[in-house]
């Protein structure tokens, strides 16, 4: 009776199981099959657009890597990301260390306000931020971008690093300090380590931000050898009203299936990072 | 010789004086005890002469020298703390080797034999490749030593290192503490809230209050001869008994409040009705709680028996006590300061 009951508990974790999984992995089967079939098999209605009806063909590829700047976008979005992980870790980690232990009572205030400014939508801000943008003479430049998205990823990440700080208890920095390092080392050798989920969670978040981001993208960067991904694929890709479905899945796939496994790699380390910030923010 | 000096030890937090004007002498291989409620300032007091708070004013001399403004990495202490605060992403190998690491210099294999050494003092040699998490609270104490102790510091500092054990493991743990001190023969400043660790621990006993030292003995001193109706109180299980008088307190501890017999009768006695209310069986003794009645107001007191004690005694009962004058103990009333015997 209990191993019946035990299996069919099991069972139903099974099918539970490979449900989410076809969910989530769906859409990447979708794209990347999308990817390799002929315009005839596609756009034909009656056909399962799950299998190759027509054999596979590599064109689509060739069109993207050959006749459009892809790859120019590729590293144009490779150079922000990496710069804005940066930037925004040179200031998040030292605000969100300061705010977590520095300032007393004001600290929590603080942590909030900056949170707020993370929900001040872009649709409003880009239009101050063009004048300043221009005014430093950075328009139609990827230098615009690195200037701007640390405004969205800088409050966000100090909050998130903010919880992680004070769920590290003082003592252990003390003791640091009273077995022989500065406030600097005890940092460096026990806040820091014990907070790498936090900056994990951080850098992910960032670095996805940088790529998906559209409007500040359009609003500051015209010319396409300045494009970023989330900008350049589609301007290139759908012309007048011809999409072309299979170098647009392409280009998607090329970028979110590495991303993809990223996450599922520091997926533990992300939900900590951010439920923690959640609780303790 | 004096190893720690503080002159004056004075902090604010705010508005609020937490630790006001400490003037206190701690000698070489010492076990110097600061006991006190909560709130009394024991704590920042140890963590000024660690260096882990600044002063508002006064100094620290350590070994003669003014550590006042030196950080503490800098000064020649280590410290327990009551969390132990062990690093939880190394293993107890790299926790003891902590400290030896920041002032650098060894070679591995120095520093390896260092560690050991420190590990074999506390017996632990055997938990070094393990973490933190995976050591029972008594293990994870042992961990806090050894570390502290890798550094050879001049002085050791524990903070309520014995309030995170369960009560079994405390009374072994304050034996084994007190033991391993007296064989280094480190000076050592332990603070606590607990007036049995401070009586059976400590060379010297600082009894603090509300910031300032009320009275600096040795346990016995301390006991028997408190200086102040608040040490007299604080000190004992229960603190003496306290009956207020017109001008003066008078006060005498519970094991010292007996049932009179005729074998015990003399002039050197002072006697009291005792309306006994309660009595408390705590296995080997018994607490009788009552009031002493016969004076213009109700004073409520406390005897302790031990449960040998052939004397019976129940509640809702009368019976005479009587307490020795020589044990009886006067206090001012205002101040509550020691003064000299009264007669009531």
């Amino acid at each position: 009776m209990f191993r019946l009951k035990q299996g069919i508990r099991r069972f139903f974790f099974v099918v539970a199981l490979a449900f989410f999984c076809f969910f989530s992995a769906a859409p990447f089967v979708w794209m990347t099959i999308t990817v390799f079939k002929q315009d005839k098999d596609l756009y034909r209605s009656g056909n399962n657009p799950f299998i190759f009806n027509e054999p596979p063909t590599l064109d689509h590829l060739r069109l993207l890597f050959n006749e459009t700047n892809y790859t120019i976008f590729l590293r144009n979005s490779l150079f922000i990301g990496v710069l804005v992980v940066i930037i925004t870790l040179v200031f998040a980690l030292p605000a969100a260390y300061s705010l977590a232990r520095l300032t007393g009572r004001w600290g929590e205030r603080a942590g909030i306000g900056i949170f707020l400014v993370y929900l001040v939508p872009p649709t409003l801000l880009f239009i101050p931020l063009s004048r300043i943008v221009v005014s430093l003479g950075l328009n139609n430049t990827l230098w615009a971008l690195v200037l701007i998205y640390p405004t969205i990823s800088i409050p966000f990440s100090t909050w998130l690093l903010m919880g992680f700080f004070k769920s590290i208890p003082k003592d252990l920095e003390e003791a640091a300090m009273m077995d022989g390092y500065s406030r600097f080392g005890a940092i460096m050798r026990v806040v820091l380590p014990l907070s790498l989920s936090g900056v994990i969670a951080v850098i992910v978040f960032t670095f996805t931000l940088t790529l998906h981001e559209f409007i500040y993208a359009l609003a500051f960067v015209s010319s396409s050898a300045q494009r970023t991904i989330s900008v350049g694929v589609p301007t290139e890709l759908i012309r007048g009203d011809v999409f072309f479905w299979q170098s647009l899945m392409a280009a998607a796939a090329i970028v979110a299936i590495p991303v993809g496994i990223i996450y599922v790699f520091f997926l533990d380390r992300l939900v900590a990072g951010f439920t923690m910030g959640a609780v303790k923010g | 010789m004096a190893v720690i000096e503080t002159k004056g030890l004075t902090k604010y937090f705010g508005e609020v004086k937490a630790v006001d004007g400490i003037d206190l002498s701690i000698q070489e291989g010492e076990l110097m005890v600061i006991l006190g409620p909560s709130g009394c300032g024991k704590t920042t007091l140890m963590r000024m002469i660690a260096g882990l708070e600044k002063p508002t004013g006064g100094e620290v001399m350590i070994a003669g020298e003014n550590v006042t403004e030196l950080p503490p990495r800098a000064r020649p202490i280590a410290m327990v703390f009551q969390s132990y605060a062990l690093y939880p992403h190394m293993t107890v190998f790299n926790n003891i080797a902590f400290p030896l690491k920041a002032r650098g210099g060894f070679s591995k294999e120095e520093l390896k034999e260092k560690v050991e050494w420190a590990a074999s003092i506390l017996g632990i040699e055997r938990l070094l490749a393990r973490k933190p998490r995976e050591l029972s609270g008594g293990e994870r104490q042992r961990v806090a030593l050894s570390r502290a102790l890798a550094k050879e510091p001049g002085v050791l500092l524990l903070d309520e290192p014995l309030s995170n054990l369960d009560a079994k493991l405390r009374a072994s743990a304050r034996d084994e503490l007190q033991r391993f001190q007296r064989r280094l023969g480190i000076t050592t400043i332990f603070v606590t809230h607990d007036q049995i660790e401070a009586l059976g621990m400590g060379d010297r006993i600082v009894v603090m209050s509300g910031g300032k030292i009320v009275q600096v003995g040795t346990p016995r001193d301390v006991y028997h001869d408190s200086s102040n109706v608040f040490v007299a109180q604080f000190l004992g299980s229960p603190g003496m008994n306290i009956l207020e008088m017109d001008d003066f307190l008078v006060g005498f501890r519970p094991e010292q409040f007996t049932l009179k017999t005729h074998e015990t009768e003399s002039d050197g006695q002072k006697t009291f009705s005792f309306s006994v209310t309660r009595v408390e069986y705590l296995g080997a003794d018994q607490l009788i709680y009552g009031n002493i009645e016969g004076y213009e107001r109700e004073y409520h007191v406390v005897a302790k028996f031990s449960s040998e004690s052939t004397s019976i005694v129940e509640a809702n009962h009368t019976y005479e006590f009587v307490v020795n004058r020589d044990q009886l103990r006067y206090f001012e009333k205002q101040a509550g300061s020691r003064i000299e015997p009264r007669s009531f």
